[in-house]
Protein backbone atom coordinates (compact mmCIF):
# COMPACT_ATOMS: atom_id res chain seq x y z
CA UNK A 1 0.00 0.00 0.00
CA UNK A 2 1.17 3.53 -0.72
CA UNK A 3 1.49 5.90 2.21
CA UNK A 4 1.45 8.92 -0.07
CA UNK A 5 0.20 9.23 -3.62
CA UNK A 6 -0.03 12.52 -5.48
CA UNK A 7 -1.70 12.89 -8.85
CA UNK A 8 -1.19 15.99 -10.93
CA UNK A 9 -0.58 17.98 -7.78
CA UNK A 10 0.02 21.57 -8.80
CA UNK A 11 0.52 24.78 -6.91
CA UNK A 12 0.90 28.24 -8.34
CA UNK A 13 1.58 31.31 -6.23
CA UNK A 14 -0.01 33.84 -8.52
CA UNK A 15 2.01 33.57 -11.71
CA UNK A 16 4.89 31.81 -9.95
CA UNK A 17 5.07 28.07 -10.22
CA UNK A 18 5.46 26.15 -6.95
CA UNK A 19 5.08 22.61 -8.24
CA UNK A 20 3.43 21.35 -11.38
CA UNK A 21 1.73 18.05 -12.15
CA UNK A 22 3.48 16.15 -9.41
CA UNK A 23 2.90 12.41 -9.60
CA UNK A 24 4.55 10.74 -6.68
CA UNK A 25 4.18 7.47 -4.83
CA UNK A 26 5.72 6.64 -1.49
CA UNK A 27 5.38 3.06 -0.37
CA UNK A 28 4.26 2.36 3.18
CA UNK A 29 7.12 1.45 5.49
CA UNK A 30 9.84 3.09 3.40
CA UNK A 31 12.07 6.09 3.91
CA UNK A 32 11.74 8.43 1.00
CA UNK A 33 14.14 11.30 0.35
CA UNK A 34 12.90 14.39 -1.40
CA UNK A 35 15.60 16.47 -3.04
CA UNK A 36 15.95 19.60 -5.06
CA UNK A 37 17.59 23.02 -5.21
CA UNK A 38 16.27 26.30 -3.82
CA UNK A 39 12.74 27.00 -4.94
CA UNK A 40 12.31 23.59 -6.56
CA UNK A 41 9.10 22.99 -4.65
CA UNK A 42 10.06 20.60 -1.84
CA UNK A 43 8.52 22.66 0.93
CA UNK A 44 5.52 23.43 -1.28
CA UNK A 45 4.90 19.69 -1.71
CA UNK A 46 5.17 19.07 2.00
CA UNK A 47 2.89 21.97 2.88
CA UNK A 48 0.35 20.74 0.34
CA UNK A 49 0.37 17.30 1.93
CA UNK A 50 -0.15 18.92 5.34
CA UNK A 51 -2.79 21.25 3.84
CA UNK A 52 -1.24 24.40 5.22
CA UNK A 53 -1.55 25.49 1.60
CA UNK A 54 -4.19 24.44 -0.88
CA UNK A 55 -3.47 23.04 -4.34
CA UNK A 56 -4.24 24.88 -7.55
CA UNK A 57 -5.22 21.51 -8.99
CA UNK A 58 -4.53 17.85 -8.49
CA UNK A 59 -5.09 15.57 -5.55
CA UNK A 60 -3.31 13.35 -3.10
CA UNK A 61 -4.13 10.43 -0.91
CA UNK A 62 -2.70 9.25 2.38
CA UNK A 63 -2.79 5.52 3.17
CA UNK A 64 -5.19 4.99 0.31
CA UNK A 65 -7.67 7.64 1.36
CA UNK A 66 -8.23 10.55 -0.98
CA UNK A 67 -7.73 13.75 0.97
CA UNK A 68 -10.26 16.43 0.17
CA UNK A 69 -9.62 20.13 0.83
CA UNK A 70 -10.47 20.84 4.46
CA UNK A 71 -9.93 17.24 5.62
CA UNK A 72 -7.96 17.05 8.81
CA UNK A 73 -8.52 13.69 10.51
CA UNK A 74 -5.75 12.07 8.46
CA UNK A 75 -3.23 14.37 10.11
CA UNK A 76 -3.58 12.51 13.41
CA UNK A 77 -1.54 9.76 11.72
CA UNK A 78 1.19 12.16 10.67
CA UNK A 79 4.16 13.56 12.54
CA UNK A 80 5.36 16.79 10.98
CA UNK A 81 8.48 18.89 11.32
CA UNK A 82 8.20 22.04 9.20
CA UNK A 83 11.17 23.59 7.46
CA UNK A 84 10.83 26.79 9.42
CA UNK A 85 10.15 25.36 12.85
CA UNK A 86 8.74 27.88 15.28
CA UNK A 87 7.58 26.87 18.74
CA UNK A 88 5.96 28.83 21.55
CA UNK A 89 8.98 30.38 23.21
CA UNK A 90 7.39 30.79 26.64
CA UNK A 91 6.45 27.15 26.99
CA UNK A 92 8.75 24.44 28.26
CA UNK A 93 9.66 21.71 25.82
CA UNK A 94 7.54 19.26 27.79
CA UNK A 95 4.50 21.56 27.77
CA UNK A 96 4.86 22.04 24.05
CA UNK A 97 5.07 18.32 23.37
CA UNK A 98 2.03 17.79 25.58
CA UNK A 99 0.12 20.54 23.77
CA UNK A 100 1.05 19.19 20.32
CA UNK A 101 0.10 15.65 21.32
CA UNK A 102 -3.29 16.72 22.61
CA UNK A 103 -3.89 18.30 19.22
CA UNK A 104 -3.11 14.96 17.63
CA UNK A 105 -5.21 12.97 20.08
CA UNK A 106 -2.49 10.72 21.47
CA UNK A 107 0.49 10.92 23.80
CA UNK A 108 2.91 8.28 24.99
CA UNK A 109 4.65 9.94 27.94
CA UNK A 110 7.18 7.17 28.46
CA UNK A 111 8.10 7.33 24.80
CA UNK A 112 8.56 11.11 25.00
CA UNK A 113 10.83 10.71 28.03
CA UNK A 114 12.84 8.08 26.19
CA UNK A 115 13.17 10.32 23.15
CA UNK A 116 14.26 13.28 25.30
CA UNK A 117 16.90 11.10 26.91
CA UNK A 118 18.03 9.76 23.59
CA UNK A 119 18.35 13.23 22.06
CA UNK A 120 19.80 14.65 25.27
CA UNK A 121 17.40 17.52 25.56
CA UNK A 122 15.98 18.88 28.81
CA UNK A 123 12.26 19.29 28.21
CA UNK A 124 11.75 21.12 31.50
CA UNK A 125 13.53 24.20 30.14
CA UNK A 126 11.63 27.01 28.46
CA UNK A 127 11.95 26.87 24.68
CA UNK A 128 13.32 30.41 24.50
CA UNK A 129 16.30 29.23 26.56
CA UNK A 130 17.12 26.36 24.21
CA UNK A 131 19.72 26.47 21.46
CA UNK A 132 18.62 26.14 17.84
CA UNK A 133 19.64 22.50 17.81
CA UNK A 134 17.72 21.74 20.99
CA UNK A 135 14.64 23.51 19.64
CA UNK A 136 14.92 21.27 16.60
CA UNK A 137 15.05 18.25 18.91
CA UNK A 138 11.82 19.43 20.58
CA UNK A 139 10.35 19.79 17.09
CA UNK A 140 11.33 16.22 16.28
CA UNK A 141 10.00 14.87 19.59
CA UNK A 142 6.63 16.61 19.15
CA UNK A 143 6.39 15.00 15.71
CA UNK A 144 6.99 11.55 17.19
CA UNK A 145 5.16 11.84 20.52
CA UNK A 146 1.82 10.58 19.22
CA UNK A 147 3.47 7.60 17.48
CA UNK A 148 2.45 8.50 13.93
CA UNK A 149 2.32 6.08 11.03
CA UNK A 150 3.78 8.64 8.67
CA UNK A 151 6.53 11.18 9.30
CA UNK A 152 6.71 14.23 7.07
CA UNK A 153 9.96 16.05 7.73
CA UNK A 154 11.20 19.17 6.01
CA UNK A 155 14.98 19.23 6.45
CA UNK A 156 14.70 17.76 9.94
CA UNK A 157 18.40 17.63 10.79
CA UNK A 158 18.95 21.38 10.35
CA UNK A 159 20.74 22.60 13.46
CA UNK A 160 21.52 19.15 14.85
CA UNK A 161 25.14 18.34 15.59
CA UNK A 162 26.65 15.36 13.70
CA UNK A 163 26.27 13.05 16.71
CA UNK A 164 22.60 13.86 17.01
CA UNK A 165 22.15 13.54 13.27
CA UNK A 166 23.49 10.00 13.50
CA UNK A 167 21.12 9.28 16.37
CA UNK A 168 18.28 10.65 14.31
CA UNK A 169 19.14 8.44 11.32
CA UNK A 170 19.24 5.42 13.63
CA UNK A 171 15.84 6.36 14.99
CA UNK A 172 14.40 6.68 11.48
CA UNK A 173 15.66 3.20 10.61
CA UNK A 174 14.16 1.81 13.83
CA UNK A 175 10.86 3.49 13.07
CA UNK A 176 10.92 2.08 9.57
CA UNK A 177 11.39 -1.40 11.00
CA UNK A 178 8.23 -0.78 13.04
CA UNK A 179 6.35 0.03 9.84
CA UNK A 180 6.50 3.82 9.96
CA UNK A 181 6.80 5.61 6.62
CA UNK A 182 9.18 8.56 6.44
CA UNK A 183 9.03 11.31 3.83
CA UNK A 184 11.78 13.83 4.24
CA UNK A 185 13.50 16.54 2.32
CA UNK A 186 17.21 17.06 2.56
CA UNK A 187 20.13 18.64 0.77
CA UNK A 188 22.77 16.26 2.09
CA UNK A 189 23.49 13.29 -0.13
CA UNK A 190 25.18 11.30 2.62
CA UNK A 191 22.11 11.78 4.79
CA UNK A 192 19.83 10.57 2.03
CA UNK A 193 22.05 7.63 1.16
CA UNK A 194 22.28 6.54 4.80
CA UNK A 195 18.60 6.16 5.40
CA UNK A 196 16.61 6.42 2.20
CA UNK A 197 15.72 3.69 -0.19
CA UNK A 198 14.22 5.91 -2.83
CA UNK A 199 14.51 9.54 -3.72
CA UNK A 200 12.48 11.98 -5.72
CA UNK A 201 14.34 14.83 -7.34
CA UNK A 202 12.62 18.10 -8.08
CA UNK A 203 13.68 20.82 -10.45
CA UNK A 204 11.72 24.00 -11.01
CA UNK A 205 8.57 22.46 -9.61
CA UNK A 206 8.76 19.27 -11.67
CA UNK A 207 9.70 15.81 -10.53
CA UNK A 208 12.61 14.92 -12.80
CA UNK A 209 13.71 11.67 -11.24
CA UNK A 210 12.22 9.06 -8.98
CA UNK A 211 14.72 6.33 -8.29
CA UNK A 212 16.57 4.28 -5.74
CA UNK A 213 19.56 5.70 -3.94
CA UNK A 214 21.72 2.96 -5.45
CA UNK A 215 20.69 4.01 -8.94
CA UNK A 216 21.46 7.60 -8.10
CA UNK A 217 24.85 6.67 -6.76
CA UNK A 218 25.65 4.64 -9.85
CA UNK A 219 25.12 7.79 -11.88
CA UNK A 220 27.36 9.89 -9.73
CA UNK A 221 30.65 11.34 -10.82
CA UNK A 222 33.48 10.88 -8.33
CA UNK A 223 36.65 12.87 -8.36
CA UNK A 224 39.61 10.51 -7.95
CA UNK A 225 43.20 11.36 -7.17
CA UNK A 226 45.68 8.48 -7.41
CA UNK A 227 49.29 8.73 -6.34
CA UNK A 228 51.51 6.00 -7.82
CA UNK A 229 54.90 4.92 -6.53
CA UNK A 230 56.41 5.98 -9.84
CA UNK A 231 55.27 8.05 -12.83
CA UNK A 232 52.71 6.41 -15.11
CA UNK A 233 51.70 7.02 -18.71
CA UNK A 234 48.30 8.07 -19.97
CA UNK A 235 47.91 4.77 -21.79
CA UNK A 236 47.35 3.14 -18.44
CA UNK A 237 43.88 4.72 -18.36
CA UNK A 238 42.96 4.23 -21.98
CA UNK A 239 39.95 2.07 -22.54
CA UNK A 240 38.78 2.10 -18.93
CA UNK A 241 35.02 2.56 -18.99
CA UNK A 242 33.58 5.49 -17.02
CA UNK A 243 36.85 7.46 -16.72
CA UNK A 244 36.81 11.07 -17.94
CA UNK A 245 38.77 14.32 -17.53
CA UNK A 246 42.11 12.63 -16.92
CA UNK A 247 45.03 14.82 -15.87
CA UNK A 248 48.47 13.34 -15.32
CA UNK A 249 51.33 15.01 -13.49
CA UNK A 250 54.40 12.84 -12.81
CA UNK A 251 53.17 10.03 -10.58
CA UNK A 252 49.83 11.66 -9.77
CA UNK A 253 46.63 11.17 -11.74
CA UNK A 254 43.43 13.16 -11.30
CA UNK A 255 40.32 11.98 -13.05
CA UNK A 256 36.60 11.60 -12.79
CA UNK A 257 34.66 8.36 -12.72
CA UNK A 258 31.09 8.26 -13.91
CA UNK A 259 29.26 5.31 -12.40
CA UNK A 260 31.03 2.19 -11.20
CA UNK A 261 34.62 2.43 -9.90
CA UNK A 262 35.29 -1.26 -10.49
CA UNK A 263 37.05 -1.10 -13.91
CA UNK A 264 39.37 1.66 -12.68
CA UNK A 265 40.26 -0.18 -9.49
CA UNK A 266 41.03 -3.35 -11.39
CA UNK A 267 43.33 -1.51 -13.81
CA UNK A 268 45.31 0.52 -11.25
CA UNK A 269 45.74 -2.46 -8.97
CA UNK A 270 48.30 -3.72 -11.46
CA UNK A 271 50.54 -0.84 -10.29
CA UNK A 272 51.94 0.19 -6.95
CA UNK A 273 49.54 2.76 -5.54
CA UNK A 274 50.76 5.02 -2.72
CA UNK A 275 47.50 6.85 -2.20
CA UNK A 276 43.96 6.70 -3.57
CA UNK A 277 41.53 9.49 -2.79
CA UNK A 278 37.95 9.42 -3.96
CA UNK A 279 35.76 12.35 -3.14
CA UNK A 280 32.06 11.79 -2.93
CA UNK A 281 30.37 14.35 -5.13
CA UNK A 282 27.91 16.77 -3.68
CA UNK A 283 24.35 16.23 -4.66
CA UNK A 284 24.58 19.42 -6.63
CA UNK A 285 27.43 17.99 -8.68
CA UNK A 286 25.40 14.90 -9.42
CA UNK A 287 22.52 16.99 -10.53
CA UNK A 288 24.73 19.18 -12.66
CA UNK A 289 26.19 16.12 -14.26
CA UNK A 290 22.96 14.33 -14.96
CA UNK A 291 20.20 16.82 -15.03
CA UNK A 292 21.72 19.75 -16.87
CA UNK A 293 23.43 22.98 -15.97
CA UNK A 294 20.17 24.88 -15.55
CA UNK A 295 19.54 22.89 -12.39
CA UNK A 296 21.28 25.06 -9.88
CA UNK A 297 20.70 28.44 -11.39
CA UNK A 298 19.20 29.83 -8.20
CA UNK A 299 22.35 29.28 -6.29
CA UNK A 300 22.71 25.65 -5.42
CA UNK A 301 20.94 22.93 -3.60
CA UNK A 302 18.59 23.23 -0.73
CA UNK B 1 -13.75 18.39 20.74
CA UNK B 2 -11.18 19.00 23.46
CA UNK B 3 -10.72 22.76 23.01
CA UNK B 4 -6.97 22.41 23.39
CA UNK B 5 -6.26 25.64 21.53
CA UNK B 6 -8.89 27.52 23.54
CA UNK B 7 -7.32 26.53 26.87
CA UNK B 8 -3.85 27.14 25.51
CA UNK B 9 -4.73 30.70 24.49
CA UNK B 10 -6.25 31.52 27.87
CA UNK B 11 -3.36 29.96 29.77
CA UNK B 12 -0.89 31.80 27.60
CA UNK B 13 -2.52 35.17 28.34
CA UNK B 14 -3.56 34.92 31.95
CA UNK B 15 -0.87 37.34 33.21
CA UNK B 16 -1.98 40.01 30.77
CA UNK B 17 -5.63 39.37 31.65
CA UNK B 18 -4.90 39.70 35.38
CA UNK B 19 -2.95 42.91 34.80
CA UNK B 20 -5.87 44.41 32.89
CA UNK B 21 -8.33 43.38 35.59
CA UNK B 22 -6.18 44.93 38.33
CA UNK B 23 -5.76 48.13 36.33
CA UNK B 24 -9.44 48.62 35.57
CA UNK B 25 -10.54 47.52 39.04
CA UNK B 26 -8.22 50.07 40.57
CA UNK B 27 -9.46 52.77 38.22
CA UNK B 28 -13.10 51.91 39.02
CA UNK B 29 -12.46 51.81 42.75
CA UNK B 30 -10.68 55.17 42.74
CA UNK B 31 -13.41 56.77 40.61
CA UNK B 32 -16.08 55.66 43.06
CA UNK B 33 -13.94 56.45 46.09
CA UNK B 34 -13.27 60.04 45.05
CA UNK B 35 -16.82 60.69 43.83
CA UNK B 36 -18.16 62.16 47.14
CA UNK B 37 -15.28 64.57 47.60
CA UNK B 38 -15.38 65.61 43.94
CA UNK B 39 -19.12 66.23 44.15
CA UNK B 40 -18.78 68.19 47.39
CA UNK B 41 -16.02 70.29 45.96
CA UNK B 42 -18.04 71.17 42.87
CA UNK B 43 -21.23 71.94 44.79
CA UNK B 44 -19.46 74.02 47.43
CA UNK B 45 -17.78 76.28 44.90
CA UNK B 46 -20.30 77.92 42.58
CA UNK B 47 -17.64 79.45 40.38
CA UNK B 48 -15.96 76.13 39.86
CA UNK B 49 -19.32 74.44 39.31
CA UNK B 50 -20.36 76.97 36.63
CA UNK B 51 -17.02 76.66 34.87
CA UNK B 52 -17.28 72.90 34.91
CA UNK B 53 -20.82 72.88 33.53
CA UNK B 54 -19.79 75.32 30.82
CA UNK B 55 -16.92 73.06 29.88
CA UNK B 56 -19.15 69.99 29.65
CA UNK B 57 -21.60 71.86 27.45
CA UNK B 58 -18.91 72.03 24.80
CA UNK B 59 -20.05 69.62 22.01
CA UNK B 60 -16.66 67.94 22.11
CA UNK B 61 -17.68 66.33 25.41
CA UNK B 62 -20.99 65.05 24.11
CA UNK B 63 -19.71 61.53 23.45
CA UNK B 64 -18.73 61.32 27.13
CA UNK B 65 -22.14 62.46 28.25
CA UNK B 66 -24.39 60.46 25.96
CA UNK B 67 -27.62 61.16 24.18
CA UNK B 68 -29.68 61.67 27.32
CA UNK B 69 -27.84 64.86 28.22
CA UNK B 70 -25.61 66.15 31.00
CA UNK B 71 -25.85 63.93 34.03
CA UNK B 72 -22.57 64.32 35.84
CA UNK B 73 -23.87 64.81 39.34
CA UNK B 74 -25.64 61.53 39.83
CA UNK B 75 -23.55 58.43 40.59
CA UNK B 76 -24.74 56.74 37.38
CA UNK B 77 -23.98 59.81 35.27
CA UNK B 78 -20.57 60.25 36.85
CA UNK B 79 -19.50 56.64 36.27
CA UNK B 80 -20.87 56.70 32.76
CA UNK B 81 -19.01 59.89 31.84
CA UNK B 82 -15.76 58.78 33.43
CA UNK B 83 -15.67 55.17 32.22
CA UNK B 84 -18.59 53.54 30.48
CA UNK B 85 -19.16 56.10 27.72
CA UNK B 86 -15.75 56.31 26.03
CA UNK B 87 -12.76 55.40 28.20
CA UNK B 88 -13.95 51.87 28.97
CA UNK B 89 -14.81 50.86 25.41
CA UNK B 90 -11.57 52.32 24.05
CA UNK B 91 -9.32 50.90 26.80
CA UNK B 92 -10.84 47.43 26.54
CA UNK B 93 -10.88 47.85 22.78
CA UNK B 94 -7.07 48.14 22.91
CA UNK B 95 -6.85 44.84 24.81
CA UNK B 96 -9.25 43.13 22.43
CA UNK B 97 -7.55 44.47 19.29
CA UNK B 98 -4.08 43.42 20.40
CA UNK B 99 -5.26 39.98 21.41
CA UNK B 100 -7.41 39.56 18.31
CA UNK B 101 -4.56 40.54 16.01
CA UNK B 102 -2.16 38.11 17.68
CA UNK B 103 -4.47 35.11 17.72
CA UNK B 104 -4.21 34.32 14.02
CA UNK B 105 -2.29 37.09 12.24
CA UNK B 106 0.44 37.24 14.87
CA UNK B 107 0.83 33.51 15.18
CA UNK B 108 0.96 33.13 11.44
CA UNK B 109 3.60 35.82 11.18
CA UNK B 110 5.65 34.18 13.95
CA UNK B 111 5.14 30.82 12.20
CA UNK B 112 3.90 29.12 15.37
CA UNK B 113 0.56 28.55 13.63
CA UNK B 114 2.03 26.11 11.08
CA UNK B 115 2.26 23.19 13.51
CA UNK B 116 -1.06 23.95 15.18
CA UNK B 117 -2.93 24.33 11.89
CA UNK B 118 -1.51 21.06 10.57
CA UNK B 119 -2.64 19.03 13.57
CA UNK B 120 -5.76 16.89 13.70
CA UNK B 121 -7.91 19.99 13.90
CA UNK B 122 -9.95 21.66 11.19
CA UNK B 123 -9.17 25.24 10.29
CA UNK B 124 -12.64 26.33 11.27
CA UNK B 125 -12.34 24.71 14.69
CA UNK B 126 -8.94 26.29 15.16
CA UNK B 127 -10.38 29.70 14.35
CA UNK B 128 -13.47 29.08 16.48
CA UNK B 129 -11.38 28.06 19.51
CA UNK B 130 -9.25 31.16 19.19
CA UNK B 131 -12.34 33.34 18.77
CA UNK B 132 -13.85 31.72 21.87
CA UNK B 133 -10.67 32.55 23.80
CA UNK B 134 -11.00 36.17 22.67
CA UNK B 135 -14.64 36.31 23.80
CA UNK B 136 -13.93 34.76 27.18
CA UNK B 137 -10.81 36.85 27.88
CA UNK B 138 -12.39 40.19 26.95
CA UNK B 139 -15.68 39.56 28.72
CA UNK B 140 -13.88 38.13 31.74
CA UNK B 141 -11.72 41.25 32.03
CA UNK B 142 -14.71 43.52 31.55
CA UNK B 143 -17.03 41.73 33.98
CA UNK B 144 -14.41 41.08 36.64
CA UNK B 145 -13.31 44.69 36.47
CA UNK B 146 -16.78 45.71 37.60
CA UNK B 147 -15.71 44.43 41.03
CA UNK B 148 -13.60 47.57 41.40
CA UNK B 149 -16.60 49.79 40.75
CA UNK B 150 -18.79 47.71 43.05
CA UNK B 151 -16.20 47.83 45.84
CA UNK B 152 -15.82 51.60 45.46
CA UNK B 153 -19.59 51.96 45.46
CA UNK B 154 -19.85 49.98 48.67
CA UNK B 155 -17.15 52.00 50.42
CA UNK B 156 -18.62 55.41 49.67
CA UNK B 157 -22.23 54.25 49.51
CA UNK B 158 -22.79 55.47 45.98
CA UNK B 159 -26.06 53.59 45.65
CA UNK B 160 -25.56 52.27 42.18
CA UNK B 161 -26.91 48.73 42.00
CA UNK B 162 -24.24 46.08 41.41
CA UNK B 163 -26.41 44.56 38.68
CA UNK B 164 -26.31 47.87 36.79
CA UNK B 165 -22.54 48.01 37.06
CA UNK B 166 -22.21 44.44 35.83
CA UNK B 167 -24.62 45.15 32.99
CA UNK B 168 -22.65 48.27 32.02
CA UNK B 169 -19.43 46.24 32.03
CA UNK B 170 -21.06 43.64 29.82
CA UNK B 171 -22.09 46.34 27.33
CA UNK B 172 -18.57 47.76 27.31
CA UNK B 173 -17.03 44.28 27.05
CA UNK B 174 -19.17 43.33 24.07
CA UNK B 175 -18.33 46.55 22.32
CA UNK B 176 -14.60 46.01 22.89
CA UNK B 177 -15.08 42.47 21.65
CA UNK B 178 -16.44 43.83 18.39
CA UNK B 179 -13.18 45.74 17.86
CA UNK B 180 -11.15 42.66 18.77
CA UNK B 181 -13.23 40.63 16.33
CA UNK B 182 -12.37 43.05 13.54
CA UNK B 183 -8.65 42.68 14.32
CA UNK B 184 -8.91 38.90 14.54
CA UNK B 185 -10.85 38.67 11.30
CA UNK B 186 -8.29 40.92 9.60
CA UNK B 187 -5.52 38.60 10.88
CA UNK B 188 -7.47 35.61 9.60
CA UNK B 189 -7.75 37.24 6.20
CA UNK B 190 -4.24 38.65 5.78
CA UNK B 191 -2.11 36.46 8.06
CA UNK B 192 -0.12 39.37 9.48
CA UNK B 193 -0.26 41.00 12.90
CA UNK B 194 0.67 44.53 11.86
CA UNK B 195 -2.13 45.04 9.34
CA UNK B 196 -4.57 43.31 11.69
CA UNK B 197 -3.71 45.73 14.51
CA UNK B 198 -3.93 48.63 12.06
CA UNK B 199 -7.35 47.58 10.83
CA UNK B 200 -8.56 47.10 14.42
CA UNK B 201 -7.41 50.49 15.64
CA UNK B 202 -8.45 52.16 12.40
CA UNK B 203 -11.92 50.70 12.79
CA UNK B 204 -12.14 51.76 16.45
CA UNK B 205 -11.15 55.35 15.74
CA UNK B 206 -13.37 55.53 12.67
CA UNK B 207 -16.28 54.35 14.80
CA UNK B 208 -15.49 56.93 17.46
CA UNK B 209 -15.12 59.67 14.84
CA UNK B 210 -18.49 58.81 13.28
CA UNK B 211 -20.12 58.75 16.69
CA UNK B 212 -18.58 62.07 17.70
CA UNK B 213 -19.55 63.67 14.41
CA UNK B 214 -23.10 62.43 14.85
CA UNK B 215 -23.24 63.84 18.38
CA UNK B 216 -21.59 67.18 17.63
CA UNK B 217 -23.20 68.19 14.33
CA UNK B 218 -26.97 67.86 14.17
CA UNK B 219 -27.11 67.49 10.40
CA UNK B 220 -24.75 64.51 10.70
CA UNK B 221 -26.83 62.68 13.26
CA UNK B 222 -27.36 59.86 10.77
CA UNK B 223 -23.59 59.34 10.55
CA UNK B 224 -23.50 58.59 14.24
CA UNK B 225 -25.89 55.71 13.65
CA UNK B 226 -23.16 53.98 11.61
CA UNK B 227 -21.14 53.63 14.80
CA UNK B 228 -21.28 50.86 17.37
CA UNK B 229 -20.78 53.54 20.04
CA UNK B 230 -24.18 54.95 19.17
CA UNK B 231 -26.00 51.72 19.98
CA UNK B 232 -23.89 50.44 22.85
CA UNK B 233 -22.96 53.54 24.83
CA UNK B 234 -24.99 56.29 23.19
CA UNK B 235 -27.28 56.22 26.20
CA UNK B 236 -26.32 55.75 29.83
CA UNK B 237 -26.85 52.04 30.36
CA UNK B 238 -26.45 52.46 34.12
CA UNK B 239 -29.61 54.53 34.00
CA UNK B 240 -31.59 52.78 31.26
CA UNK B 241 -30.95 49.21 32.38
CA UNK B 242 -31.26 46.50 29.75
CA UNK B 243 -31.87 47.78 26.23
CA UNK B 244 -31.50 45.17 23.54
CA UNK B 245 -29.50 47.28 21.09
CA UNK B 246 -26.87 48.06 23.72
CA UNK B 247 -25.87 44.40 23.80
CA UNK B 248 -26.93 42.79 20.59
CA UNK B 249 -25.67 45.21 17.94
CA UNK B 250 -22.08 44.76 19.15
CA UNK B 251 -22.53 41.03 19.66
CA UNK B 252 -24.08 40.50 16.23
CA UNK B 253 -21.41 42.60 14.57
CA UNK B 254 -18.63 40.63 16.32
CA UNK B 255 -20.13 37.30 15.27
CA UNK B 256 -20.56 38.52 11.70
CA UNK B 257 -16.97 39.69 11.22
CA UNK B 258 -15.61 36.59 12.93
CA UNK B 259 -17.63 34.42 10.54
CA UNK B 260 -16.25 36.32 7.56
CA UNK B 261 -12.68 36.15 8.89
CA UNK B 262 -13.05 32.46 9.73
CA UNK B 263 -14.42 31.58 6.30
CA UNK B 264 -11.59 33.34 4.50
CA UNK B 265 -9.07 31.71 6.87
CA UNK B 266 -10.31 28.23 5.99
CA UNK B 267 -9.97 28.92 2.27
CA UNK B 268 -6.53 30.40 1.99
CA UNK B 269 -2.89 29.36 2.24
CA UNK B 270 -1.00 29.88 5.46
CA UNK B 271 1.88 32.27 4.97
CA UNK B 272 5.31 30.70 4.93
CA UNK B 273 7.57 33.76 4.99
Amino acid sequence: MEAIVTRGLTKYYGATKGIEDLDLEVQEGTIFGYLGPNGAGKTTTIRLIMQSILPTRGEFSIFGKLIKPGSYEYRSKIGYVPGELSLYENMTGWDYVLFASRLRNHLDRAYVRALAERFQVDLSVKIKQLSKGNKQKVGIIQALAHKPKLLVLDEPTAGLDPFMQEEFYKLLIELQSEGVTVFFSSHILSEVSKVCERVGILREGKLIALESVDALRSKSTREVKITFASPVRAELFSGIPNVVDLELRDNEATLKVVGSMDPLLKRVSEYEVVDFLSREPSLEEIFFAFYGSSFGKEGGMQ
Amino acid sequence: MKWVVFYHELKHRWTSVIAWIIGICLYGFLLAYFWPSLKDQLFSNKQLYDAFIKMLENPVYKPFIGRSGLDFFTPEGFLFTEYYSVIGPIALGFLAINMGAELVGGEEEWKTLELVATSALSRIQLFAEKAAALVVAVLFVSLTSSLGFIAGNAVVDMEVAATKVVYGSLVVGLMALAFGAVAMAAGGICGRRGPAVGVGYGFLFLQFALYTLGMVAEKFNWVGKLSLFYYAVGDNMLRTGYVAEQLWVSAFFAVLVLCIGGLVFTRRDLKSQ
